[in-house]
């Protein structure tokens, strides 16, 4: 055998569970043995070495790939398993209750809990990866609800800072504009809810601009109420049409 | 090959059942991440792309043929050109980022006839290899592909990958220094 072959044979054998000294003791030359020692060396390190998924991170993964299904599902005509649904909730209140978390579940993830960024890329993937432009609409509308919601616990928790007030606002913003470049794809009753969003959420940022605890968010709360003015003329719009 | 356990869920997933893809999801995601936290070096964003994986993989099951491939190559076929549109994406980025650089822990590797290679060597060795050594060490040992499923994975035939293997660890174990 060449040493190709030899390395082969000697990651193959520790595939099939035998220990290095059991592939290096069947070495014929010691040589061999040491060349092979150093290549498998190697390669075991690379195994150990590679980063490997934490039980967050695989929580994580599941719910954004679930969201996805979750999605794509009804689009493609099927109907979604409940089994894996449930295990993956399952699995996130398992992360949550003994990875250290404090919160209840994923999905009532807040801004700074560990799975508020899951809970963002969740809804943000669904939008990415659905076609259907009422869909995407819908999807848009349920996360800046969420955004709200948010913002509405945190000021109830007395810590609110910038952050969530501008992932708020982005979230209406992404939603006004799949409106605008859809204006025939949602329904009235969407449209409706629209503006009791914006009408809402327009009334948090000028109660924030006045109330809020660091000042820093009181002046961005201020800049973002005058440039969230524009939604409800839009809304009126395709209200109208 | 995949089992017959694992071609049947394959089959229902074609069918758009999610909880067999979520069983398949379950079968490989640890795998694909390890891949892709591998070659990305940032394992944060490789969640996010081992999730882009999968949800291609479930837009496109439908198209995979069990005759042509194994089911894992196919799947490490999706997760190579997510990684390439990320890198096309974005600025490909030479520093070693992975969170820890400390000393591989497992001690079966700190075998008296073997040296014992640092995760910052391994990091730094792995950033000079060629994208194609790079590419198989990071699928026959990181994520643990067998010879097939790289192969397939890979479009190349075993024997290449047998040779590209070697070749690619005799080059790391240069760039590392190691005798």
């Amino acid at each position: 055998m060449n040493t190709r072959d030899i390395l082969q044979d000697g990651l193959a054998r520790l595939e099939r569970g035998e220990t290095l000294e059991q592939v290096l003791a069947s070495c014929a030359s010691r040589a061999e043995r040491d060349e092979l020692a150093d290549l498998l060396a190697l390669a075991t390190n690379l195994r150990d070495a590679a980063p490997a998924l934490s039980e967050a991170s695989q929580a994580r993964v599941q719910y954004q790939v679930s969201g996805a299904l979750r999605a794509l599902a009804p689009a493609r005509g099927m109907s979604l398993g409940q089994t894996w649904g449930l295990r993956v909730a399952l699995a996130l209140v398992v992360v949550i209750v003994f990875g250290g978390g404090t919160f209840v579940a994923a999905a009532e993830s807040a801004p700074g809990k560990p799975l508020f960024p899951a809970h963002a890329a969740f809804n943000e993937k669904r939008a990415r990866i659905t076609t259907d432009p009422g869909f995407v609409i819908a999807i848009h509308l349920d996360l800046a609800q969420d955004r709200v919601d948010d913002v509405r616990i945190l000021k109830q928790r007395g810590g609110l800072n910038e952050a969530p007030i501008f992932l708020m606002v982005g979230a209406t913003e992404n939603l006004m504009v799949a409106l605008e470049n859809n204006p025939r794809s949602a329904d009235r009753a969407t449209l409706e809810r629209a503006m009791r969003l914006a009408q809402a959420e327009r009334a948090l940022l000028r109660e924030l601009a006045q109330t809020a605890p660091v000042e820093r968010a009181r002046r961005n709360a201020e800049t973002l109420y005058q440039l969230s003015e524009s939604w409800t003329p839009v809304l009126n719009r395709l209200l109208a049409q | 090959m995949e089992t017959a356990s694992e071609t049947t869920l394959i089959q229902q997933a074609q069918h758009g059942n999610v909880s067999a893809f979520g069983k398949l999801y379950d079968q490989y995601a640890e795998r694909v991440y390890r891949y892709l936290a591998f070659r990305w070096r940032d394992s944060a964003e490789a969640e996010d792309l081992t999730a882009d994986v999968f949800i291609k993989a479930f837009q496109n099951i439908r198209s995979y043929r069990a005759g042509q491939a194994p089911f894992g190559a196919w799947l490490f076929r999706i997760a190579h050109n997510v990684l390439i549109d990320h890198w096309r994406a974005k600025t490909r980025r030479q520093t070693i980022a992975w969170e820890t650089l400390e000393t591989t822990a497992n001690g079966a590797a700190a075998h008296a006839f073997a040296q014992v290679f640092t995760r910052a060597e391994l990091a730094w060795g792995v950033a000079q290899l060629t994208d194609l050594q790079q590419h198989v060490i990071a699928l026959r040992f990181v994520a643990e592909c067998s010879i097939a499923e790289t192969a397939r994975a890979m479009q190349r035939s075993e024997e290449a990958v047998k040779d590209l293997q070697h070749k690619a660890l005799l080059a790391l174990r240069k760039k590392i220094g190691k005798p």
